[in-house]
């Protein structure tokens, strides 16, 4: 692969006056992102890698062999699907014994593909369970493993050794079957390889909070893994990152009670990754605050959470998704409904006449974009707060049958308490009362009124009703349903030669704006290939170790260039033929383009009272 | 999707009162209290309903309908049956003047969980509330497991209305609205109460009612 990249001088060329702050200033989102010169010490198991050291590493790495995990893979080098080939080398024991006995047992040459890294660990985590995490001998560890595993094989012996590791081992063509019959769970085996990424929350007392796929019970023995394996390097009073096995990568978020893992063969960077698992423990928060989270684990450790957090797997079902598509989540910033400002004002405006003295925010987002934020001047709302709520948003299809009213924490807001939010689509038909036939699911506009006071529904209710008409008086539905009809502009708009797509966002406001996906990012799979090397360039600029001002790639199929000052990020797509002083002309053109269209993109003043 | 609901609507200018009373909805999850509602409200049903209308939480409709020369206007609090937001509920019954407790008939737990509810509410709610406890899925006959005679049972010892509900067929989703509409002293709102404030009481509660709900108040199985 050519690849230039290049250290630049302080970038030239400011934006926007400071001023224009919509939303939190993002400084206070590096406490999300996991930073690589973190004080605490920390370290990476690279298991099967090249060889890592470090006292810590290697303490983790005995440990593992403890389990019978070699770090050695001489023989592994096709670890693609190794993981979903049942017969392989790693599973020699599998018409005989237990899966445990051949964990344990010192002859076998374990693969390195996740299988067996994972089955490995398995034998381990049972030692660990049981005994505390200290390194226990492969004996105890085959005995313990046995003992635990055995109930879980109950299918027929023949198959015995499938059975237990059905949990993790998959057969090839089980596919997503395994999603669909959940009753005989443990005929089934669960393919997880055949997905490429996989989120697990559990307990620190290892019991399973949720899975992206297949059924949380039927992973308990992986959750024992996972928990062992944590808890074994919090011994040390040390941190687990990340552990890299094959294509995969694993990173682990220790928070509080629960650890989150993120499981994944897609490329992303560990920095990516764990940001992502931030996320969906801002979503766990977002439904039950942190002091009913730590409460509840303070009075029973064995509590299992998926009671507390029942009926929200959609909403971590949508936000794994959205993570992997939508940029804003990346970026840490939203995206704006293009609309006039003078439109934009009076619909800020309507938002703030007569308003509830409890009012905090009120905003309106059409279809995940913001059309307006009102907030008070001494709050600003943090943009991985609002998109916690686009994803509330998003992922209920019917708060257009009814007014609701619904108890919200935004972590970053205040992650010890409730906030309350009247949620209604202002163009879908609320009122049963009238002639009007019933019909509902078509709302667009949702109108989200959030305060402290859980007494004020029916106050805000009200004041949805006064928005409406006010909004209907000054013809602001219309302008927002018109921009909502036209679609989003084009590349072929901003007329640069050579330039396919490009992400830009205004750091000042936390927004960000980009084109429609033209050719040839037409095919899911192109687009989620352009995806990722948007992810990767964001990655590469953002590195802690080596972080750039400037990233030019030339690859085969499209040229990227990464761009960062302190007032914007910018990432472009080129056709593969551009040169990188091509590239850099042409994006001085598009920052020109965007200055001319900024105060329709973006929202620049605050609306704040 | 299914036709719109036949409940009468309010004749407008004809009726000789305007009563209006707050109805709270209370059950496990997924015993389909947002079904009935939207089965009541606009003559709906989706089979696969989300949890809960706005998405596992509570929801506020308003329907019509007309009794006699009485137009009745119910504020329906449809919550979330999560657990989690148990601690929520008192706010959505206290001054309420009716309950639907729903069960599913095919689920013995929800069942269970419905006694629980009609105790909570007998204990701490307004003592004049009218309770109606409702059998929900009663299209799914095949898989039922609560009988029509048991909860029948139960529901005259505690004094509530009791039918068994589809609001997939929409069968007796507008009668048990409309046993409840029977059932409350219709006092004219138009004077103190207004729109029901969450915890404002009606005054016209203080009538006794000649059966049921208030009788059974505090002793339960």
């Amino acid at each position: 692969m050519a690849s230039e990249i290049e250290f630049l001088g302080e970038a030239p060329g400011s934006h926007y006056s400071g001023d224009a702050l919509l939303l939190a200033d993002e400084e206070a989102d590096d406490s999300v992102s996991v930073s690589g010169g973190s004080s605490t010490p920390t370290s990476q198991l690279l298991a099967g890698g090249v060889g890592s050291a470090g006292p810590d590493t290697d303490a983790v790495a005995s440990a593992l062999q403890a389990g019978d995990l070699e770090a050695d893979r001489d023989d592994d080098d096709d670890d693609d699907d190794g993981a979903a080939n049942p017969s392989s080398s790693s599973q020699p024991a599998a018409t005989g014994g237990t899966a445990a006995a051949t964990a344990a047992s010192p002859a076998r040459r374990p693969r390195l593909a996740s299988t067996s890294l994972k089955e490995a660990l398995r034998a381990e985590a049972s030692v660990s369970s049981r005994s505390g995490a200290s390194a226990a001998n492969a004996n105890a560890a085959a005995s313990s493993a046995t003992a635990g595993l055995a109930p879980a094989a109950s299918s027929p012996a023949s198959n015995n050794s499938a059975s237990s590791t059905a949990s993790d081992k998959p057969a090839p063509q089980a596919a997503h079957q395994s999603d669909s019959v959940v009753e005989s769970a443990e005929d089934i085996p669960f393919n997880w390889a055949a997905d490429e990424k996989h989120i697990f929350i559990l307990s620190n007392a290892g019991k399973p909070i949720y899975s992206r796929y297949g059924s949380e019970d039927r992973l308990v023995t992986m959750m024992g893994v996972i928990q062992a394996l944590v808890s074994f390097v919090q011994d040390k009073n040390d941190t687990l990152r990340s552990i890299i096995a094959g294509d995969y990568r694993f990173v682990f978020l220790s928070k509080g009670p629960i650890i989150l893992v993120a499981v994944a063969r897609t490329g992303e960077s560990e920095m990516h990754l764990s940001s992502q698992l931030h996320i969906v423990y801002n979503q766990i928060i977002s439904v039950l605050t942190h002091t009913q989270l730590t409460s509840i684990f303070e009075q029973r450790r064995n509590y299992d959470l998926r009671r507390m957090l029942a009926g929200t797997e959609k909403f971590f079902d949508s936000l794994i998704t959205l993570v992997d598509s939508d940029p804003s989540f990346f970026l840490t910033a939203v995206r704006c409904l293009p609309l006039a400002p003078t439109i934009r004002n009076t619909i800020g405006q309507t938002l703030q006449q007569n308003r509830p003295a409890d009012l905090l925010f009120a905003m309106m987002i059409a279809e995940k974009q913001l059309v307006t934020l009102v907030r008070p001047k001494k709050y600003p709302l943090h943009p991985s707060d609002l998109l916690l709520i686009f994803n509330l948003v998003n992922a209920s299809t019917s708060f257009s049958a009814a007014e609701s009213w619904i108890p919200l924490c935004l972590p970053k807001f205040n992650n010890r308490g409730f906030l309350h939010a009247h949620v209604s689509y202002l163009d879908a038909d609320l009122e049963t009362d009238a002639d009007a036939p019933a019909r509902s699911g078509s709302g667009r506009v949702c109108l989200l009124l959030i305060t402290t006071n859980k007494d004020l529904f029916f106050v805000l209710s009200e004041f949805r009703k006064q928005i409406l008409q006010s909004l209907q008086a000054t013809q602001s539905m219309e302008a927002i349903q018109d921009a909502l009809d036209r679609e989003n502009y084009r590349i072929a708009h901003v007329d640069i030669a050579g330039l396919r797509h490009f992400i830009y966002k205004s750091k000042n406001t936390s927004q960000f704006t980009q084109p429609e996906l033209e050719a040839p990012y037409t095919t899911p799979e192109e687009r989620q290939r352009l995806f990722r090397q948007y992810q990767h360039v964001h990655s590469a600029i953002h590195s802690t170790a080596r972080p750039l001002k400037i990233y030019f790639n030339n690859g085969s199929k499209e040229a990227m260039l990464g761009w960062i000052t302190t007032n914007f990020e910018l990432y472009a797509t080129f056709g593969p033929l551009v040169t990188k002083s091509g590239a850099i002309a042409a994006v001085n053109r598009l920052l020109q383009w965007i200055k001319h269209e900024e105060d329709k993109l973006f929202i620049l003043n605050a609306q704040v009272f | 999707m299914a036709a719109r609901a036949p409940a009468q609507r309010a004749a407008p200018g004809g009726a000789a009162k305007i009563c209006q009373f707050k109805l709270v909805l209370l059950g496990e999850s997924a015993v389909g209290k947002s079904s009935l509602v939207l089965r009541f409200v606009k003559g709906q049903f989706h089979e696969y309903q989300e949890s809960t209308i706005g998405g596992n939480f509570s929801a506020f409709l308003t329907q019509t309908v007309c009794l006699d020369d009485t137009t009745v206007k119910f504020e329906i609090w449809d919550t979330a049956g999560q657990e989690r937001y148990h601690s929520l509920a008192p706010m959505y019954y206290r001054g309420a003047q009716a309950a639907i407790v729903v069960y599913d008939v095919t689920n013995a737990d929800t069942f269970a969980r419905a006694k629980t509810w009609v105790k909570e509410l007998q204990r701490q709610a307004s003592p004049n509330i009218v309770i109606a406890l409702a059998g929900n899925k009663a299209d799914l006959s095949v898989k039922r497991v609560v009988e029509y005679e048991e909860a029948m049972a139960y529901a005259e010892d505690n004094g509530l209305l009791f039918m068994e509900t589809s609001a997939k067929t929409a069968m007796n989703v507008n009668e048990i609205f409309l046993a409840i509409a029977k059932k409350l002293p219709k006092t004219d709102s138009r004077g103190p109460g207004g729109v029901a404030a969450p915890g404002g009481a009606q005054s016209g509660n203080v009538e006794l009612k000649p059966d049921g709900a208030k009788a059974a108040g505090g002793k339960c199985c």
